[in-house]
């Protein structure tokens, strides 16, 4: 089944879209950084563009901003299209990776930037500021020096300066990569949950998978300039559009096969000495495929198990605590399986069974 | 133990100085000393204070002091004018540019400054080419040469390198990032650069500028060859009177003027440029 057809994003064209991209490319020279890149995101969603390094997300996501001039390609933004608009007209929210805050400026008057050069009244945005610190909690901190702030404080300033003008898009640029592991995964939370209270359409680019399943509603996979698929982080875990995905999104084992019969839907498929039923809507007999499973999905037991099943052999096993990793030789491969729970770990040689329930392994294209 | 050794290689330091302080002593402290001694004296050998006085209160020597300080000024404004755009090209370039504009400002210190001075007489000169242009537009005819424009102008490109290398330093410390935020948040470029490039830069342009000054007040090549006898300045007034006047206590006094103005400006760059090693705090 194909990622994209099952994708909850309403397909452009979308006129009721907080942002709607089209076509949109950026060729530097001879190299392509972004091509052919069309997005419709809906008002109050969080949408993450997800890939390795010079995958295009970032190029992408300055083009929206006005920081990078596309070579192709249109951007709607609220039902108005932004080509020609200079960046400071667009009214877009942007937090930068290394936070870009004015170091000559206080807490304060970093937040207040942007409500200074909107001419907004001094009391209103006293207030504005006094509030929008007080819901990324820097409550009291405002006179502070940027350099006085740690790197979490200093995240929530920008944060701060990019939602006080009230955009109506937000812009975030690897906003939690220079920050450690714990305080990433409190301050990851603490940006989904302002984001879904905010209602505010955001583009989040990131390269960390876990970042983009845990806080977006739509994640962008996306590599060499391409969108590979569109999806909810369900969708993009369990079914996978292609084998890139599939393993840069989690672990996956991917095992050439074959199809031996298809009729009704259903796959029959080559895997060792048994059989694997995958559905499909395009597969024939005689195809050759790739078969996709995550390592959670595959069961270990030691000697006979029920059908369907593959014989192997355990030649590794790492045990994680809450998990044991296995790598087991079957079917002329490799396997990874992952078994829950912290009992001791069978020992490398070990004969074993593995097996799976329905749809556990399904056919990439 | 530790602290014997510290003195004992403190002994070795203070013998390996010695010799640099002698040669500081007898020939910058002496001749200082000297020159102090031959300004408080007039030509009979009397003790006075007139070779001061007459910075103060002769209309001819007073005109020198502030034609200096004006051609200083202005060398400076120049400078920081035309040297930001090419700090801006240099900081933030592709490679290409970097290269060929940095060579472009960079490649004039290694020739003589009579050789550029004596250039800029050329260009300068009544019927040469910038009076050439001018009158090719029909604009009117400037006097540029023996006057403290034609210094100004020949002495802030002579100048120029170390303005730019200022400026370069100070905003390759500055993350692009942080300009791009403001016009993020509705900053035109012209407000972008008032509230945010300038703020930062400051540290940087206050450096060029105290570093420019101080070199265009003492500066002599240039003005003796542009401005001549007709735009005196402090250096060529120190030369006329020392070399061809013999008014030694007017030179001497000049020169000790000269030296304070610069030490100050100097202990100033320097404690501008120590306090602030990245000429503006970078944000994180």
């Amino acid at each position: 089944m194909n990622g994209r057809s099952v994708s909850t994003v309403r397909s452009p064209p979308s006129p009721d879209a907080a942002l709607q991209v089209t076509g949109l490319t950026k060729r530097y020279g001879e190299s392509v950084a972004v091509d052919a890149f069309s997005l419709a995101v809906a008002r109050g969603q969080l949408v993450a563009l997800l890939g390795p390094s010079g995958c295009g997300k970032t190029t992408t996501l300055r083009m929206i901003a006005g920081l990078v001039e596309p070579t192709a390609g249109s951007i709607v933004l609220e039902g108005r299209p932004v080509e020609g608009v200079p960046i400071h007209r667009r009214n877009i929210g942007m937090v930068f990776q290394q936070y870009a805050l004015f170091p000559f400026l206080s807490v304060f008057e970093n937040v207040a930037y942007g409500l200074r050069e909107r001419r907004v009244a001094k009391e209103e945005a006293r207030e504005r500021v006094t509030k929008m610190l007080d819901l990324v909690g820097l409550t009291g901190l405002g006179e502070r020096r940027i350099r006085q702030l740690s790197g979490g404080q200093q995240q929530r300033v920008a944060l701060a300066r990019a939602l006080v003008i009230n955009p109506a898009l937000l812009l975030l640029d690897e906003p939690l990569s220079n920050l450690d592991t714990k305080l990433r995964e409190r301050v990851r939370g603490e940006i989904r949950d302002l984001q879904r209270r905010l209602d505010i359409t955001t583009v989040f680019v990131t390269h960390d998978q876990d970042e983009a399943l845990s806080i977006a509603h739509v994640v962008v996979v996306m590599r060499g300039g391409h969108i590979e698929q569109v999806g909810t982080p369900l969708e993009i875990y369990q079914r996978p559009a292609n084998a890139f995905v599939a393993d840069f999104i989690g672990a996956c084992n991917l095992v050439p096969s074959e199809v031996l019969r298809a009729a009704d839907g259903i796959a029959h498929c080559r895997m060792g000495e048994t059989q694997v039923r995958v559905a499909t809507a395009s597969l024939r007999a005689g195809d050759r495929t790739t078969l996709a499973a995550r390592p959670e999905r595959l069961h270990v037991g030691a000697g006979e198990s029920s059908s369907p099943s593959l014989r192997g052999r355990v030649v590794n096993a790492t045990y994680l605590g809450a998990r044991t990793s296995y790598e087991i030789e079957a079917a002329g491969t490799v396997l990874r399986c992952d078994v829950h729970g912290g009992m001791a770990p069978m020992a490398t040689g070990t004969s074993v069974s593995i097996g799976w329930e329905e749809g556990a392994w399904q056919a990439l294209n | 133990m530790a602290g014997a050794q510290l003195r004992r290689s403190d002994a070795w330091l203070r013998a390996a100085m010695a010799p640099q302080v002698l040669l500081l002593v007898a020939f910058f402290v002496v001749p200082v000393v000297f020159i102090v001694q031959a300004s408080l004296h007039d030509k009979t050998g009397a003790l006075t204070a007139a070779n001061y006085a007459a910075f103060l209160f002769d209309s001819y020597d007073r005109a020198v002091v502030g034609r200096t300080l004006g051609v200083a000024l202005g060398t400076t404004l120049l400078a920081l004018v035309l040297g930001y755009p090419l700090a801006r090209a240099i900081a933030r370039g592709s490679a290409f540019t970097r290269w060929f504009l940095s060579g472009a400002v960079f490649f004039p210190l290694l020739t003589s400054s009579v050789v550029r001075s004596f250039g800029w007489l050329v260009l300068l000169a009544d019927s040469g080419l910038m009076n050439d242009v001018l009158s090719f537009f029909g604009l009117p005819h400037l006097r540029l040469v023996f006057t403290s424009l034609g210094v100004t102008i020949a002495l802030a490109q002579v100048l120029l390198p170390f303005m730019v290398l200022s400026l370069a330093n100070a905003l390759a410390n500055i993350d692009p990032a942080v300009e791009e935020a403001a016009a993020t948040l509705g900053s035109s470029p012209l407000r972008r650069f008032m509230r945010v490039t300038l703020p930062m830069l400051a540290p940087g342009i206050l450096a060029g500028s105290l570093l420019v000054f101080a070199i265009a007040i003492s500066s002599f090549v240039t003005p003796a060859l542009i401005g001549g006898p007709r735009a005196e300045v402090m250096a060529t007034l120190i030369y006329t009177n020392a070399t061809q006047l013999g008014n030694i206590g007017l030179a001497s006094a000049a020169s000790l003027i000269l030296l304070v103005i610069t030490v100050a400006l100097v202990s100033l760059y320097y404690r501008i440029v120590l306090s602030t090693p990245t000429g503006g705090e970078p944000a994180r």
